[in-house]
């Protein structure tokens, strides 16, 4: 007995006799049907469609990529893990283990960091919003503060006056790298004096040790040179402290915000092409580190709070097909049950999408819809994919970054989390949400509690 | 003002005579001294004749204001002490006797300071000359001075000795010449007391003993020394007569603690030369005193002087590097102490000669081809390394490994291992395709700096267009010169690096050591002076700043702790005339000598109470490496004398040069500690081992911690004693 053959529906498709272009007639449908030896089918079997897969091998791989290519090139390196851009409790502490500090930018980040057992000196605490009691427990913890704006350097000033301690602060700076947008709602600018003067409020009043020089100058950069240009003025600030002060700063820590492999929405070529990738980014900044007039005893800490590059390419998202359709004008729409509630970066990148089982060579241009009743929930505008079934499996790749924190409970529930250790075992990192882990929050007043209809 | 010096002065001239005695053995100890004196008295007028020379040339050399350590440590007394001995032996006592015993006096302290100059500037020293030209001196011209009567004593021994102690001390001086010994001892004892002028066998036998005391290497070496002359004069049939009439056989025993222990470390090799040393000594004895008799003149210590100056010259000159046996640089006044600190100090004070060189990269590189390689590390290039970067999994290169750039070492920066000059720079070589190779240019891009005279480093195969620096330029230790590349012949990116002999690209290697790095093998080891080994996976050590700080004892700087008892504690920072740094405690009168170098710092040596805690810093804190180095453990050894059983190292003493079975084992390991900006402690657990056969047989343990730059705490664990100093 033979096995069935594959129902492969019927397309009929425009020949295009012009030039052949250089990427030739086929596109990414080549089947990705296993993820560090796990075959998707068994994962979606055992954890439900969708879900998030998380590979630990392909993290521990990347960062230590990552700090190799510091390390060569400058003595003194140390990471610090962006809590926003995934803080799944089990991928954080890949990172601690890997050797890297928290970088956490909200209260909520900064007990989630403590609870998973970092000591409180290892927590860089950045962004605009942190109370009075995260500030006061931040500097009893003896943590990193980085300044953002004036208003909070008196707020610190006055608990360390008031407290009798010394807390140990950067400040953020932003800057005119050479790039648009132009991150100034962050930190002191450089250019119009404001973090020189912020510098000198915090030396003056003698109430604050200042540790560190901030900067974060955007999110997924594609000009390595601007990275130097940033640090090299940090570093010349830090020379003017000294020049001034006396005042060794001890490190200077260059933010985040290198590419990872994905597209950019308009981009015309593949990110996995065209992205700096992350010795690009070291080689810019540590020769202008080196290249600075700064030269203390002992070389500043260079502090790295990149977030994105190192996890992007460790998750993926399995999806099944819902349907396919026709659309008014002709276009094959396909709907999967992966949406953007879940794939935030969808509005961001064309994402990487290949199917989970073996197809013909045939491809059809699809529009990828997600299962929200919303027409905002778009996954790809345009792709070209072999001819999915109902049923069918998908794995969008590149989705490590941000969609684990910034997804949406939004008509549906969120699924399970797995990652896949080091050995090929998957293990279920966070629970699917379930009707109860919503309503528990809820409380309805007694006088609704009943109706008839 | 005068009784505040005199509290340090008198002392310290005390010091000076009892070390003028024992100066004569070469020795620094007050037990000796005191027996040395002792039986310098035995002839009456002798001894007092002795003690006046000493009292006299001290004096003088303080008041002319001569180097006091020198008069303190006895170099100016000894001669002037033996011409005293002798001249008192040789003539009645009386005023003229006297008066010409000061100017002797003088005339031989004169002598001395005059050979000094001479002899020193060769690194040599002038041992007896001064005694003997003061000696003969006084023994031509005496008879030209009516004055002076011969003496009467030594010939008629046995009535002084009865003057001395009756009939007791007489049988006993009976029973000790009766006994039934090998004439050897007996001459042997005879001749040590020669050394005094007075060859009795009771004498000899204090003497001996005190040798004994000060040091039990000189104690077998005197003996040995002795032994080999009598088989040397039995087996040629040279005449006893010379060593049982006039005892010149000392001529033997001090040359063979000069040359065996003395100023050359105790080894075979020494054991060797003292018996290389015996004929000759023989020969000169034998021809000396057919010159001499007829001016009726003793040879006296001639031979012994002749011999051991011209040994020790010849060890100087000694072109090719071969230190056996090894001279004694740093003299500690005891044959054992020099062998036991030069068998651990060779190692590792081996810095000290070095101008300090550093990896040219940062991070781990691997060493892929090292001294003598496979490939092209031969013949005259054979003192070389190849590096290449690899990554946690082994690989070191990415994707296919098809280009230069896949690979990990390409384009990352090369540094400069040491502060010197840019003597010659090529930066235009192509960098070859991977599994290519120019051998027409086979040094690729190259840059050559100088460190001193006569020692270059080469950095090869550099990146094209990557070159940072120009000739001519100084550099300093760290810089970026340019980066890593694949030019030259060179199939695939790596970095060649040599020390070199001079300034040409591609001459001929020197073999130097790096001063400190860090290897990743099995376990992180930390290397000091050492050259990196084919496949070893070798960083920088990183100086961290809170200890580099806190290891950065300046003078005048004083530690006060408190200790867990309620006791205050202070130590002072101080330096001594050769620039050597110590922490002195003045409650204990204790010194504690440290080193310091970037990755390293290391105690040398410790004199004063072994009870005093600054004793038990220095075993705690024996060797730190600077850096924060989580788990790092470092050994190192300790000299033997720090040995804390005296029975044992007695035992020990005596077979030192050949089989040691004592061992004191110091082990460091830096705790695991957190890495955060700032504050937080980095702490080290020490612990020295005592073992016999290797056989633990006690142990101490120490706990230090260093925080916010300084040294916080100090904790003692010895089972008699738990103590914690805490620093105030």
């Amino acid at each position: 007995m033979t096995a069935k053959a594959r129902y492969e529906r019927p397309l009929i498709k425009k020949l295009e006799s012009n030039m052949p272009n250089k990427f030739g007639m086929r596109t990414e449908f080549e089947p990705v049907t296993h993820i560090d030896g796990v075959s998707v089918a068994s994962l979606i079997a055992d954890y439900g469609s969708p879900v998030f897969v998380l590979s630990e091998q392909k993290i521990r791989q990347r960062f230590k990529a990552a700090r190799q290519a510091f390390e060569t090139r400058y003595p003194r390196v140390q990471f610090a893990w962006s809590y926003k851009t995934n803080y799944l409790s089990a991928v954080c502490n890949v990172f601690h283990q890997e050797g890297s500090w928290a970088e956490v930018v909200s209260g909520f980040e900064y007990d989630k960091a403590i609870r998973h057992g970092v000591d409180g000196s290892n927590i860089i605490f950045n962004g605009p919003d942190k109370t009075e009691e995260d500030l006061r427990k931040a500097i009893t913890n003896n943590s990193l503060i980085h300044i953002d704006h004036l208003d909070e350097l008196y707020m610190i000033q006055e608990i360390a006056r008031e407290t009798k301690q010394k807390p140990k602060v950067a400040i953020r700076v932003n800057m005119d790298t050479g790039i648009y947008p132009m991150w100034d709602r962050f930190g002191f600018n450089y250019e119009n004096g404001q973090a020189w003067d912020a510098l000198n409020k915090i030396m003056f009043s003698g109430l604050l040790d200042l540790v560190g020089l901030h900067t974060h100058i955007g999110t997924f950069m594609l000009s390595p040179n601007a990275y130097a240009i940033a640090a090299s003025k940090l570093a010349n600030l830090a020379q003017r402290v000294q020049q001034k002060y006396g005042h060794e700063i001890k490190y200077i820590d260059m933010g985040g915000g290198f590419s990872s492999r994905n597209t950019l929405k308009g981009a015309y070529l593949p990110g996995i092409d065209t992205n700096p990738s992350i010795d690009d980014f070291a080689e810019a900044i540590t020769s202008a580190l080196m290249n600075s007039d700064y030269r203390p005893k002992t070389p500043p800490l260079l502090i790295l709070e990149t977030g994105r590059a190192l996890i992007d390419e460790a998750g993926y998202l399995l999806g099944s097909v819902i349907a396919n359709k026709r659309l008014s004008d002709g276009r094959r729409a396909t709907i999967l049950d992966v949406g953007v509630n879940l794939l935030f970066t969808s509005f961001w990148y064309d994402h990487k999408i290949t199917p989970a089982q073996e197809f013909t060579s045939y491809t059809e241009d699809t529009v990828l819809y997600g299962p929200l009743c919303m027409n905002i929930d778009v996954v790809r505008e345009n792709i070209s994919l072999p001819l999915l079934n109902k049923g069918d499996k998908v794995v969008i790749h590149h989705v490590g970054a941000y969609n684990m924190t910034q997804w949406m409970q939004f008509i549906t529930l969120r699924p399970n989390v797995v990652m896949i250790d080091m050995d090929g075992k998957p293990h279920l990192i966070r629970k699917n949400e379930s009707i109860d882990s919503i309503e528990n929050l809820e409380e309805i007043p007694p006088h609704l509690s009943h109706f008839e209809l | 003002m005068i009784s505040d010096k005199n509290h340090v002065m008198f002392p310290q001239f005390g010091q000076g005579i009892l070390n003028s005695y024992t100066q004569i053995f070469f020795a620094k100890n007050k037990w000796m001294a005191l027996l040395l004196l002792a039986v310098s008295f035995v002839d009456l007028n002798a001894g007092l004749s002795g003690l006046m020379a000493v009292l006299i040339a001290n004096t003088t050399a303080y008041l002319i204001g001569l180097n006091r350590e020198h008069i303190i440590n006895g170099f100016y007394g000894f001669n002037p002490l033996l011409v005293g001995l002798g001249y008192g032996i040789s003539f009645q006592p009386g005023v003229s006797f006297f008066i010409i015993l000061i100017f002797i006096t003088l005339l031989t302290l004169f002598s001395s300071i005059l050979l000094a100059g001479l002899l020193s500037k060769y690194g040599l020293p002038y041992l007896s000359l001064p005694f003997l030209i003061g000696f003969w001196i006084i023994m031509l011209s005496s008879r030209s001075i009516n004055q002076l009567e011969l003496s009467e004593g030594g010939i008629y021994f046995l009535n002084e000795l009865y003057q001395l102690g009756g009939f007791t001390l007489l049988d006993i001086h009976d029973w000790f010449e009766q006994l039934p010994w090998p004439e050897v001892f007996k001459l042997y004892f005879r001749s040590l007391g020669a050394i005094f002028f007075q060859p009795h066998l009771f004498i000899g036998i204090v003497i001996s003993l005190s040798l004994l005391i000060w040091s039990r290497l000189a104690f077998v070496l005197s003996f040995l020394g002795f032994a080999c002359a009598y088989l040397f004069y039995m087996v040629v049939g040279a005449s006893l007569n010379d060593l049982t009439y006039s005892y010149i056989g000392f001529n033997f025993i001090l040359t063979s603690i000069a040359i065996g222990g003395f100023f050359v470390i105790p080894s075979v090799y020494s054991f060797l030369w003292v018996i290389i040393s015996i004929p000759l000594l023989a020969f000169l004895q034998i021809t000396a005193s057919s010159l001499l008799t007829p001016l009726q003149l003793g040879v006296l210590s001639l031979p012994f002087n002749f011999v051991v100056i011209s040994f020790l010259f010849v060890f100087r000159l000694r072109e090719r590097y071969f230190d056996k046996p090894a001279l004694v640089y740093f003299q500690q006044f005891q044959p054992e102490k020099n062998l036991y600190s030069s068998l651990i100090n060779s190692q590792r004070l081996a810095h000290l000669e070095r101008i300090p060189m550093k990896l040219p990269f940062w991070g781990f590189w691997k060493v892929t081809q090292a001294f003598d390689g496979e490939h092209t590390h031969k013949d005259a290039w054979r003192y070389a390394w190849d590096f290449e970067f690899m990554d946690a999994s082994g690989k070191t290169y990415k994707n296919e490994g098809l280009l230069p750039t896949d690979y990990f070492c390409f384009g990352k920066p090369v540094l400069a291992p040491a502060s010197g000059y840019v003597m010659e720079i090529i930066g235009e070589v192509d960098d070859n395709a991977i599994g290519d190779m120019n051998l027409r240019q086979n040094w690729g891009n190259s840059i050559v700096i100088s460190h001193g005279e006569g020692l270059f480093s080469q950095v090869s195969h550099l990146q094209k267009g990557s070159i940072l620096v120009h000739k001519g330029q100084y550099v300093e230790q760290g810089t970026q010169l340019a980066n890593c590349g694949n030019s030259g012949r060179s199939p695939y990116p790596h970095l060649h690096f040599q020390f070199q002999t001079s300034s040409e690209i591609g001459a001929h290697t020197l073999s130097y050591p790096f001063a400190a790095y860090l290897s990743k093998n099995d376990e992180l080891q930390f290397h000091s002076s050492d050259q990196p080994k084919l496949n070893d996976l070798v960083c920088n050590q990183l100086v961290d700043d809170t200890l580099n700080r806190a290891l950065h004892f300046i003078p005048g700087q004083t530690l006060k702790f408190e200790t867990s008892a309620k006791e205050l504690i202070s130590w002072e920072v101080k330096t001594d005339i050769f620039n050597q740094s110590y922490l002195a405690c003045d409650q204990t009168k204790s010194k504690a000598w440290f080193g310091r170098k970037d990755d390293l710092f290391y105690f040398t040596r410790f004199e004063g109470n072994k009870k005093s805690l600054l004793y038990d810093f220095y075993l705690g804190a024996y060797q730190l490496v600077t850096g924060n180095n989580p788990d790092l453990t470092i050994q190192e050894k300790l000299s033997l004398h720090e040995f804390p059983s005296a029975e044992l190292r007695f035992l020990q003493d005596f077979v030192s040069p050949f089989y040691r079975f004592l061992a004191i084992r110091f082990e460091a390991t830096q705790l695991k500690a957190k890495q955060s900006i700032g504050d937080t402690p980095i702490i080290f657990n020490t612990q020295l081992d005592f073992s016999v056969f290797s056989k633990t047989l006690s142990n101490r343990s120490y706990q230090i911690s260093f925080e916010a730059g300084e040294l916080s705490r100090f904790e003692i664990k010895k089972v008699s004693q738990h103590l914690i100093l805490y620093r105030v």
